[in-house]
Order: structure tokens, then C-alpha cells, then sequence
């Protein structure tokens, strides 16, 4: 990676039922984030117990994962987006720093983070 | 569109929650059966159904008249009624009390259940308010209460329609006497407190409450304050909720102030909605779309002339607003001072008015087959009805209380002068006596908190006194004469009760939880039809254990879809030659995107529930050039005569010419059509076949090369230049025009850059256009047509995937023989058979269509599922996976058409000469069971009378092709089960088309992962189906779309009842009830049958908290068959297991007549 100028930005992890995916792609294209992954079938334990993944015909009631890397002040954004959804809804949401070499590809305008 | 600053993002994202617990509402050329209460699925059934009521305004229970037909007809059985009290708190026990004596207060033979199937199926229930005090409206006096009359007609009415021979005369003699003995002793009858009264219909003023009652008037409460308090704080669901189901302001202004503003505002929004929405069925489109709604219809109701009548008065609040819908919003909720914590609430409210319209833009909002629609977004559709609704109450509340319009001042003002709040909310009540009922519309004419609270407060006094809660005795009248009609005579003279025995009865009246009948009446119903069905199974001849292995590899298997309508043809066509019938979810397991011959577009084959991961289209055979060069010209000639008549039509002047010249042509369709519909449908086809021949067409399963997607998009923008241009210069006699010239102007109009000089082309040239209409032609091919490089890209993208790879195509061959059970059990010849359905003048038609198909015809996956599993590069990769298939055995395609029971097969030149005596056979004996099974229906249907089944095939054939048919066939309407498990459990048992059959293994599934996936995919499109049957059936008016005969299509998305309105989702009348508007569908919650383990089915529950959710919360009922004994399990809330009597069917058929 040497010659490489690494960026700190944010990385905004959200798991929840795959029925709400909808809601946040939306929530991200309204936020206009340059791009997301999304990872279907997530299985894990949390509150209400253990949540197998896979069901084959069945997209709804899956665990889903949604990434996104975004610079900073684009965080609250996010957030306030998904408040409502976590006030009724389960679900988690992470945000930690990772480096990136081309911030402008994550949203940044090319101000020093 | 606004800036996204976390303010805009949390008010979106707060539409969107809110949106979510609106039914979705599909199009009608893909309905999809749901649950129109989805969004409350979390909630116990009974809960769920509650706050729907409440929210909807819909019944939702059986009703009483339905239970007495039932009762009637068997049914509903008094046994069935017996073994479900136990599970049900319909009766809360007192201390130290028998409720299961014999001889209760004293009389012999009186039980509990008798005193409870008089309360849950004679009429009427206890009137919310009577005459105070009672003495003064006996009945057989002087001053009898005209009422009476009507009481007593109900009373024989309800004794009559379940099969009791009941005097008027006498009937009216038991009421006197019960009447003047409970007056003669009332003061020496305890006052008892009295629950719900008026269970079974707690929403006489859905109309006037708009949509949901606001007002519980069976518990009024004696505090006025506390009344209104109750309506502020709001409705919960349940102590859980976290949204509380408030009023609208303008709900709260309509109601003090006596107006109707929110029919206008409703009536404006229908009509916006359909204007702005419509899919190429209107003629003039709305213009200035592409605005946006919200900018569209603020700018045009902005203007009074313009906007609607009911809301002109809005007009300049509206042109004052921001331009961005929600900022617009934000500013009108600030106004309304309501918190962020309560918009989903209100928002959801809101969105509950226009359920059809609201669940149209969230089918928007969430699919992605509406690209031609014009731009809308729930926040646009949420801001103009919020923002409109502000700007028609502010005045009104302005005007009347110099209030501002805002929540907390409205509440301030209600709880201020409680008695006139609470009676403007309960307004002139059926049940009020005659002499209240006057005074009180005198009182509302009054305009509203102008002063004499006095008035109000007399009032509120004698709607109390008059309120039933607080008059026990006239309860006791009612729920007597109720016990005396049942029971014809078989109790003692009322005159000789005894005080004691009056005040016995009387406490175990009050006891009664009358808001419990209406589910212990539907339990018994389930519980009926459940006895009957695990009685024909564990009985079923020629039983046999699952475990057993049946040597089956030398039949040939025929693959149906679980839909209810196969299990005749199923049961009729295996005893006819060695075939083994399977039943699977009919897209079977391919969730696909298909683009069909002649069409444009993609359509989800695949649940609702699977998201498409696979493109695939549908090409002429190469072999069939003549054929394909004949089609497209007689598609062409089509295409042009439409365009035609439909110009000719919609002009100015021609329609007058129209009708003389070329009218009675009309008429040979218009007779045929009418009188002979059959023949004309038969004759209509062949014309079609000759005018556009059939193309022989096949399902490339391979990927495209990106050269080749390339070709196809440079094709496709040649096709649409020449398209274009001859729809605007073909008639000046338009000359051919060379593929140079086409290719030239291509170029043109993608270069990157935009055209800035005077163009001159050849095209231009050869057509004489001046610069300005080619530079228009130019514009309009780019702008409207989409000829655009980045159009280009994306298609070419979208081609890209359409296709599959051979690890792909293997492993989705993998999936069908999992989903099929048959692994390892091939016969010689296997048929996918998909279903469809096919009517005229229906725009049900989809709903007929498969299910699992997303509500399209089955056959695209059943022709790939046949094509991919006879590629020999598929076998190859499969043996190498461990998953043989005979070398001889073929997979072929077909589809069963429901409405007729008649098939057709495809991709037959792909049969192998050495399988052709085998197919011709299969083809024929299907026929036969086609026929066999159509004498079945068509005896079924209002008016049949029997006929042989030829007659029978011709008769379903006559309504299919009728176009004044409302029920081509019956469709699902019966659905009552569904059964995870092997054939043999079924086979040879008549489930009369009520019963989804899923096949499954339990030995083929050690660890339970396949019995997850049926459950979760297969068993809930069912339970959805079933769900919208069952609300469909309870109350039509509101959950199902009321009667087709009123219905129009509006902007090619669903009906509206009449001229206008909103979009009604569910199943027409005709779908669920015959002409003499009886149920055929039996509302029933889904009974689920698995064959398998506790322990299994246990794990499989565990590990998917919804799918539990679905049996903890009873919205569905689930039993299992053990593989290994002959023993019956219903699972019950909270996870414990009952075990279920199965009587033998002679003795459950006796029981029945008891």
C-alpha cells in the first residue's frame, strides 16, 4: 500500500429483518450514499434468540446486512433515518473508521477529514 | 426535492414505517393474494383484528347470520361449540362456581353452552340504548315501545334461519312474560356490572366515523371527560403499542363542528390519485407529470377554478406553501403541534383513509415493474393530504372557537365542555329512544361550544340512563328471551322464576365476555371442519404409513402446483395408468424475471414473498422464419387497425361517422359474445391463430455474449425509429426507407453531444421535414422514446443478466428436483404442470392466475424447469454432484387451465420419438381426468344442474369464454388447508379443491432444513391466500372489492365501486359468495397439516421467530401427523401440544346429525 494516502471515513454496518430492506435502501438513496453492499441470509443470536439464515424462498423474514462507507457528516443523516425504524423494529447499527485511498468515491468532497 | 437534512431524512423515514402497515396493493395484471392486515401481523389474531376494525372500519368476524346457516347446515355444531369453550375465556367463573352444572340456577337441563350458543347466534343483541326507565316501554301494555316489534321479528328471524319452529305469537307472549317478571322483581335484583354489549357490532357508524369508529360506544363511560380523555390519549393495540391510534385533527373538527371536510378531502385525494397515476388508460394524460404529484397538484389547486370543489377554500394556503413536500410537511405538523413521536401514528391514520390508493404507491415505491409511471412518493402523497387538510380546518376552527388548528387546542377545547364533546362525538345514535333522538339533533344544530352547558349536561344525563350498560335489567330482558327462543320451550314458564333464579341468571348474563363470541364462534367452524379432514385421513382406505416404500420408479410423475383446484384432477387422474402425482409450489422453486414472447417488459414469475434472481425471455424457434416473418406482419396490421379504431374513437368528429359506417360490425361480436359464447370464443381463437399464427417459441437458458446483447439494443432503437416514424408520416404515404438512412439518424441522436445545429439528414430529406420538425422528431425520440446512450448502457446491462451460466442452470435443476422430492425417484416421463386461468371482461383474471407465480401464468416456469433438467450438460454436472438421472427419463412442460380443465403442452418439438406413446397417453388420460374433474366444478356453481361430463366441459368451457360471467370459475374460494407431507396421506381422499397439497418427506429430511423452507415460503403464500379469503369473505364492502357489477377499471391499476373513489383491493363479491350473496368461501383460519415430528417442527419453529409467530399468535392453526404412529398434534399457543381425536368418519358423520 505504500504511495497509497489512505482517508479516514465512516462505515456504517445495519443488520435487520430482510422485510426492511426496502426501507433502507431508500433511506440510503435519499442520503444519495455512492453505494452499499447488501448481504442476505445472516444468522446470529441477539435479543430475540438465535436466527438461522437460508431459507430458500423466503426474503422476507431472513436477517439482512447493509454496508455503506460514507465521510463523517453524513453519519447524523443516516442515524436520524434510522431511528424510527429501531424505535419498533429490531436491528443494529455500527459505525466505525476505516481508510480508503479515493474518498471521492465514498461521498467526500475532498475536504481534510 | 428538498435538501436531506436529518430533519427531511427522519420524516421519510417515518412515511415509510407508517406506509408499512398498509396492505400492499398489487395491479390487477398481477394480483396477489395478501393478508390485508399484514402490517398488524404481530399482534394476537384477535387483537390484530380489533385494531383493523378499528382502523378500517370492516367487520371482521363470521357473522351471526352466516353462524346460523352454518348451524343449520351442520357445520356448526353444538358438539364442535362444547370441546372449543375450554380453550377459549368466553365465560369468567366466578368464585366457588360450577359452570359446567347441569341444572344451573335451579332449572333442569340448563347449561352453560346453551346460554352461550343463545347469546352467540340468536338476534338481537342487546340494543346500546333503551327507553328509561324500562317499565314505561313494556311490551303487551299500553305504552309499549314500538321497538319491540322490531325485537321480536329478530327473535323469530334468527330461531327460523337455524332451523327452530317458532311462533311470532308465542314468541311475543315469552317476551311479555319475561319483560313484566324481571320489572316485577328488578329492585331485588342485584345490579351486576355489565361488559361489552354490542360485541357483534361494535361499528354501526363506520360510514359516519370515516373509515374506523372513534367512538366505543358499548363502553361509555360515565365521566364525559373520561370519555373524551380516552379518545385524546388514543387507542393502543395492545400495552406494547408504541403507536397510539389518534383522531386526525381534522376527524376532531369534522365531528364537533358537524362537517364533512374529510369526504371532500378524500374525494379530492381519489381524484388526484387516479388523474396522476393512471397508466395509459386515459386518453389525455395528466400534464406536467414529470413535476412531481405534490408540485403538480399544489400549483393546480392552488388556483380555485381548478381545484376540486370541497377544497377551493384551500387554495391560497396551498399556493403559500414551500415547493418541497417535506418542508410543506414539516411546516403544517409544527402548525398542528404534533411531536415527532406520534407522526407514524397519524401518518397511518392518514394513509388509512385511501388504503387502495396508499397501497398502489407502495407497490410504487417498492417494485421495480413501473418505470413507465410518473414520478410519486409516499412523503408527496402524505404532504398534499396533510397540507390540504390543514388549510380546511384551520378556518373552521378559526371561525367557530377562534381556536388555532392545532391538536393540543382542539383537546383543550373538548376537554373543557366534556358533555357537548362527547355527544357531538357520539351524534344521534340508531338505538336512542325516540323522544332522546329528538332532542338531540335539535342540540347539534346548535353551533358548537356557544355557550348553555346546561343543555349538554341534561343530556349527557339521559343518554346515560338510557345507555344499556347502566340498565341491567333490560340486558337480563334480552338475554332471557334470547335462552327462551333457543331452547323452545324446553325451559319453565318465565312467570315462575323464582328471584333467586333471575338473579343466578342474571350474574352469569354479566359474565359472559360477549367481545369472545364472535372467535369462539370461528373456532368451533375450524374446529368442525378440522374433526372431519384428520378423520378422512386417519381413516383413509388403503392406509398407509409414510415409512413404507412404495416401488414407484416405473410411474410417471406429474408435477402440479399446490393450488387448492389441482387435487381433482389429481385424484381423478392416478387411478387411470402408473402415474404418481406430486404437489409443488407452482413456480417450482425458479424465481424468475420473464420477458414472453411479443412483449417488452419482464414480469416476476416468483411469490411475493422471493425476489427474482434470474432473467429469462422467451425466442421464436430458428426454424420458424416463415412463421415469425407472418406473425409480424399480422402484428403489425393488428397494431395499426387499433391505433385506428382508437384514433377514430377518441377524435372530435369521427366518432359520429364511426358508429354508421363500420358500428355493425360490433354486432356480430356483441351476439356472439352474448348468446352463443362458447362458439364465438372458439371461432374468435382460430381467426386469431389465422391472422397472427402461433410461433413456435422456445426459453434460451444460456447467457448472451456482450457483443450479442450489443446487436439486440441497436435492433431494438432501429425497430423504435422506424416505429415512430411511421406512426407520425405514415399516412402522407411514407416511402421505404433504406437501413442506411435509419443508421444514420441512430447515430445521430446518441451522439453525446446534443444536436445545437440545424440537422439535415437523409431521413429528413426522404420524409421532407423542415429543420424544425426533424430537430422535434429528434427531441421527442430521445426524450419520450429514451433513445439515449445511458439508456443504451442500461439495457444493455439488463441483458447482461438475463441468462444463466451451466453451474447456474445446474444448480436451479438441483432446486427443482429438491422442491419436486425426486432426487432419486425419476420415472421415464416427467410433466411440470403449470397452471393458469383464462375468462372474459375480468380484470380479476390474475387473481385466478397461479400464486406462486406472483398471479401470472405458470407456464414459463414450468417450460424451464422441463428445459433445464433436459440439457445434457445439466445431467452431467449433476452425476457429478451425486444426483442421477436416468438417461431415459424426459422432462416435459404443460399447463393446466383452471377455468376450463383443459391442457395444452409445449416445446414439443423437443419430444423424443422414443417417449411418444408414453406422452400420448399421459396426454390422454389427462384429458379424461380434466373432464371428470369439470363435471365436479360445474355442479358447484349457482343454477348448475348435473350433465354428463362432456355437457359439463362444454358448460366451464361457455364461462370461461362469457363475457357477462362474474364467476368463471371459483378459484381458491374453499381454501381451508394446506398438507406438508406425502401423497399417501392424501390419496384417494375427496378434499373437494379446499386443500393446498405441498409434498414432503420426512424421512428425506433428517435435519429439518427443508421442512424450514416450505414453511416459510410455500406456507405462507397459502396462508396469505387464505387470509385474503377470509377478510374477503367477512366483510366484502370493505376488505374484498364489493361487487364486480359496479366496478371500473381506473388507470389500468384496479377498481374503484362506481365513478370514482378509492382503489378497492381484495376479491369481488362473486369470487367469495353465490348470486344469492351466500358464502361459498368458508372464512376459516389456514389449517396447516405437517407430517412429521414434534421435535422436528419444534426446531424448525425455533429457528424463525415470524413463522412462530404466525402459530403463537393464532393466525394460523398447525397440527401434526406423526410419521410413526397414527397420532394427531395441534399445536397452541405458547408451545404446547394437544393431542387431536380423529372419530372415524361413519361416527363423526353420525355425530353430526345428533
Amino acid at each position: 500500500m505504500a504511495g497509497l494516502k489512505l482517508y479516514t471515513v465512516k462505515k456504517v454496518e445495519i443488520i435487520t429483518a430482510g422485510e426492511h430492506l426496502p426501507f433502507l435502501r431508500e433511506l440510503l438513496d435519499d442520503v444519495k450514499v455512492s453505494g452499499y453492499t447488501i448481504i442476505p441470509d445472516v444468522s446470529g443470536k441477539g435479543h430475540s434468540g438465535f436466527h438461522e439464515a437460508q431459507l430458500m424462498f423466503n426474503d422476507l423474514n431472513i436477517l439482512v446486512m447493509v454496508i455503506t462507507v460514507v465521510p463523517e457528516s453524513w453519519v447524523e443523516t443516516i442515524l436520524s433515518g434510522l431511528a424510527p425504524l429501531f424505535e419498533r423494529y429490531s436491528g443494529v447499527v455500527f459505525v466505525s473508521d476505516v481508510k480508503v485511498s479515493r474518498r471521492e468515491y465514498f461521498g467526500e468532497t475532498g475536504q481534510e477529514s | 426535492m428538498a435538501e436531506m437534512t436529518p430533519a427531511v431524512i427522519e420524516i421519510r423515514s417515518r412515511i415509510r414505517l407508517a406506509l408499512a402497515m398498509i396492505p400492499t396493493a398489487w395491479p390487477l395484471d398481477g394480483f396477489i393474494h395478501h393478508n390485508p392486515l399484514h402490517g398488524l401481523t404481530n399482534l394476537h389474531f384477535t387483537k390484530a383484528l380489533s385494531q383493523g376494525a378499528t382502523l378500517f372500519g370492516g367487520g371482521v368476524w363470521p357473522t351471526r347470520t352466516y353462524l346460523r346457516e352454518q348451524f343449520l347446515a351442520g357445520l356448526l355444531t353444538r358438539s364442535s361449540l362444547r370441546k372449543t369453550l375450554p380453550e377459549i375465556a368466553v365465560y369468567q367463573e366466578s368464585p366457588g362456581e360450577k359452570p359446567d352444572a347441569e341444572d344451573l340456577a335451579g332449572i333442569p337441563a340448563l347449561n352453560l353452552p346453551k346460554i352461550l350458543i343463545a347469546s352467540l347466534l340468536i338476534d338481537p343483541p342487546t340494543p346500546v340504548f333503551w327507553s328509561h326507565p324500562l317499565e314505561d316501554s313494556l311490551p303487551g301494555t299500553g305504552h309499549e315501545d314500538p321497538a319491540w316489534n322490531g325485537v321480536i321479528a329478530d327473535l323469530v328471524r334468527s330461531a327460523r334461519e337455524m332451523g327452530l319452529s317458532v311462533d311470532p305469537l308465542q314468541v311475543r307472549e315469552t317476551v311479555i312474560a319475561i319483560a313484566e317478571k324481571v320489572v316485577s322483581v328488578r329492585e331485588q335484583l342485584p345490579r351486576v356490572r355489565k361488559p361489552s354489549l354490542n360485541a357483534f357490532f361494535p361499528f354501526h357508524f363506520k360510514e359516519r366515523s370515516h373509515g374506523g369508529h372513534l367512538f366505543r360506544e358499548d363502553v361509555l363511560l360515565p365521566d364525559p371527560l373520561s370519555q373524551v380523555n380516552w379518545l385524546i390519549s388514543g387507542i393502543a393495540a395492545d400495552e406494547q403499542a408504541i403507536d397510539r391510534l389518534t383522531p386526525t385533527p381534522l376527524e376532531w373538527v369534522d365531528r364537533l363542528s358537524g362537517r364533512n371536510l374529510l369526504t371532500n378531502l378524500d374525494a379530492a385525494m381519489s381524484e388526484a390519485a387516479a388523474m396522476f397515476l393512471d397508466n395509459g388508460q386515459a386518453f389525455w394524460s395528466l400534464p406536467g407529470r414529470e413535476e412531481g404529484f405534490f408540485s403538480v397538484f399544489r400549483n393546480r389547486w392552488s388556483n380555485p377554478v381548478l381545484a376540486p370543489e370541497g377544497i377551493a377554500c384551500c387554495s391560497p394556503g396551498l399556493a403559500s406553501l414551500p415547493e418541497s413536500p417535506e418542508e410543506a410537511m414539516i411546516w403544517v405538523l409544527e402548525k398542528m403541534e404534533i411531536p415527532p413521536s406520534d407522526w407514524v401514528a397519524l401518518f397511518y391514520r392518514e394513509l388509512s383513509f385511501l388504503p387502495g390508493w396508499s397501497g398502489t404507491i407502495r407497490w410504487m415505491s417498492e417494485s421495480h415493474e413501473h418505470r413507465s409511471f410518473p414520478p410519486i412518493d409516499p412523503a408527496q402523497w402524505i404532504a398534499l393530504r396533510l397540507c390540504t387538510e390543514y388549510f380546511l380546518g384551520e378556518p373552521v376552527a378559526r371561525s367557530l372557537w377562534n381556536a388555532p388548528f392545532s391538536r393540543p387546542a382542539i383537546s383543550s377545547l373538548a376537554r373543557r365542555t366534556p358533555e357537548e364533546t362527547a355527544i357531538r362525538l357520539l351524534g344521534v345514535h340508531p338505538d336512542f329512544p325516540l323522544s332522546l333522538a329528538e332532542k338531540m339533533e335539535k342540540a347539534l344544530q346548535t353551533t358548537p361550544f356557544s355557550g348553555s352547558p346546561p343543555v349538554w349536561e341534561d343530556l349527557w344525563e339521559e343518554i346515560q340512563q338510557s345507555h344499556c350498560a347502566n340498565q341491567s335489567a333490560t340486558d337480563l330482558v334480552f338475554s332471557l328471551a334470547r335462552l327462551w327462543v333457543m331452547e323452545e320451550n324446553r325451559l319453565p314458564d318465565p312467570r315462575s322464576l323464582t328471584v333467586e333464579q333471575l338473579s343466578s341468571l342474571a350474574g352469569i348474563f354479566s359474565r359472559v365476555n360477549r367481545e369472545q363470541l364472535p372467535l369462539w364462534g370461528l373456532m368451533a367452524l375450524e374446529h368442525h371442519y378440522r374433526e372431519g379432514f384428520l378423520s378422512l385421513i386417519a381413516h383413509r382406505p388403503e392406509s398407509q404409513d409414510s415409512g413404507e416404500k412404495i416401488p414407484i420408479t416405473t410411474k410417471n410423475q406429474v408435477l402440479f402446483c399446490i393450488d387448492v383446484r389441482s387435487e381433482s384432477v389429481r385424484r381423478y387422474l392416478e387411478p387411470l395408468g402408473p402415474y404418481e402425482t406430486r404437489g409443488v409450489a407452482g413456480f417450482f422453486g425458479l424465481p424468475i424475471a420473464f420477458r414472453a414472447f411479443g412483449s417488452t417488459t419482464f414480469h416476476r414469475q416468483a411469490p411475493p414473498i422471493v425476489s427474482p434472481r434470474i432473467f429469462l425471455w422467451e425466442l421464436h424457434r430458428p426454424f420458424a422464419v416463415r412463421t415469425m416473418r407472418h406473425y409480424l406482419q399480422g402484428r403489425r396490421i393488428w397494431r395499426w387497425l387499433k391505433h385506428l379504431l382508437h384514433e377514430l374513437k377518441n377524435n372530435v368528429i369521427t366518432p359520429y361517422v364511426l358508429v354508421e359506417a363500420i358500428g355493425w360490425i360490433s354486432g356480430f361480436a356483441f351476439f356472439g359474445r352474448t348468446f352463443f359464447p362458447r362458439q364465438y370464443g372458439e371461432t374468435a381463437e382460430s381467426l386469431t391463430v389465422s391472422f397472427l399464427p402461433e410461433v413456435p417459441t422456445m426459453v434460451p437458458l444460456d447467457k448472451i455474449s456482450e457483443k450479442e446483447a450489443r446487436e439486440i439494443v441497436e435492433q431494438e432503437q432501429r425497430q423504435t425509429i422506424r416505429q415512430v416514424v411511421m406512426e407520425r408520416y405514415g399516412k402522407k404515404g411514407l416511402p421505404p426507407i433504406p437501413s442506411r438512412t435509419v443508421e444514420e439518424f441512430r447515430f445521430l441522436i446518441l451522439s453525446a453531444k446534443p444536436h445545437e445545429e440545424t440537422p439535415s439528414t437523409s431521413l429528413g430529406k426522404l420524409l421532407s421535414l423542415s429543420p424544425r420538425e426533424e430537430e422535434a422528431l429528434i427531441r421527442d425520440l430521445r426524450e419520450i422514446h429514451h433513445l439515449t446512450p445511458r439508456m443504451a448502457a442500461n439495457r444493455i446491462e439488463e441483458l447482461a443478466r438475463v441468462g444463466l451460466t451451466p453451474n447456474e442452470q445446474a444448480n436451479l435443476g438441483e432446486t427443482v428436483l429438491l422442491i419436486s422430492g425426486l432426487k432419486q425417484k425419476l420415472g421415464r416421463l416427467v410433466l411440470f404442470l403449470g397452471h393458469r386461468s383464462r375468462s372474459e371482461n375480468n380484470p380479476f383474471e390474475s387473481a385466478l392466475d397461479c400464486g406462486a407465480c406472483g398471479g401470472r401464468d405458470g407456464t414459463p416456469n414450468a417450460r424451464v424447469a422441463a428445459t433445464i433438467l433436459n440439457r445434457p450438460l445439466v445431467r452431467e454436472i449433476l452425476l457429478k454432484r451425486g444426483i442421477s438421472i436416468p438417461d431415459d427419463t424426459f422432462f416435459m412442460a404443460g399447463v393446466h387451465e383452471t377455468t376450463t380443465d383443459r391442457f395444452f403442452f409445449y416445446d414439443q418439438e423437443d419430444w423424443p420419438e422414443s417417449h411418444l406413446t408414453e406422452i400420448g397417453t399421459l396426454i390422454r388420460d389427462l384429458r379424461t381426468a380434466g373432464t371428470l374433474s369439470a363435471k365436479e366444478r360445474q355442479i358447484s356453481f349457482p343454477g348448475a344442474v348435473p350433465l354428463d361430463p362432456k355437457h359439463s366441459l362444454m358448460a366451464v368451457t361457455k364461462r370461461a369464454h362469457d363475457w357477462a360471467e362474474v364467476r368463471p370459475e371459483w378459484g381458491l374460494s374453499g381454501n381451508a388447508a394446506l398438507v406438508i407431507g406425502n401423497r399417501s396421506l392424501t390419496s384417494g381422499i375427496n378434499l373437494e379443491n379446499r386443500v393446498f397439497l405441498q409434498e414432503y418427506n420426512h424421512a428425506d429430511d433428517p435435519k429439518g432444513k427443508w421442512l424450514e423452507t416450505l414453511l416459510s415460503g410455500p406456507m405462507v403464500v397459502a396462508w396469505w391466500i387464505n387470509m385474503e379469503h377470509y377478510f374477503s369473505s367477512v366483510d366484502p364492502r370493505v376488505w374484498g372489492s364489493g361487487s364486480k357489477v359496479s366496478h371500473n377499471v381506473t388507470g389500468r391499476l384496479g377498481v374503484v365501486v362506481g365513478p370514482e373513489g378509492d382503489l378497492r383491493f381484495g376479491l369481488p363479491r362473486q369470487t367469495v359468495m353465490d348470486k344469492n350473496r351466500k358464502l361459498k368461501h368458508t372464512p376459516l383460519r389456514l389449517l396447516v397439516l405437517v407430517e412429521t415430528t414434534r421435535e422436528r417442527i419444534e426446531s424448525s419453529l425455533r429457528s424463525d421467530p415470524h413463522l412462530r409467530g404466525i402459530f403463537d399468535q393464532e393466525w394460523a392453526v398447525l397440527v401434526i401427523k406423526d410419521p410413526f404412529s397414527p397420532e394427531f398434534w395441534r399445536h397452541r399457543a405458547g408451545g404446547q401440544w394437544v393431542p387431536e381425536a380423529c372419530p372415524s368418519p361413519m361416527l363423526w358423520t353420525a355425530g353430526e346429525r345428533i
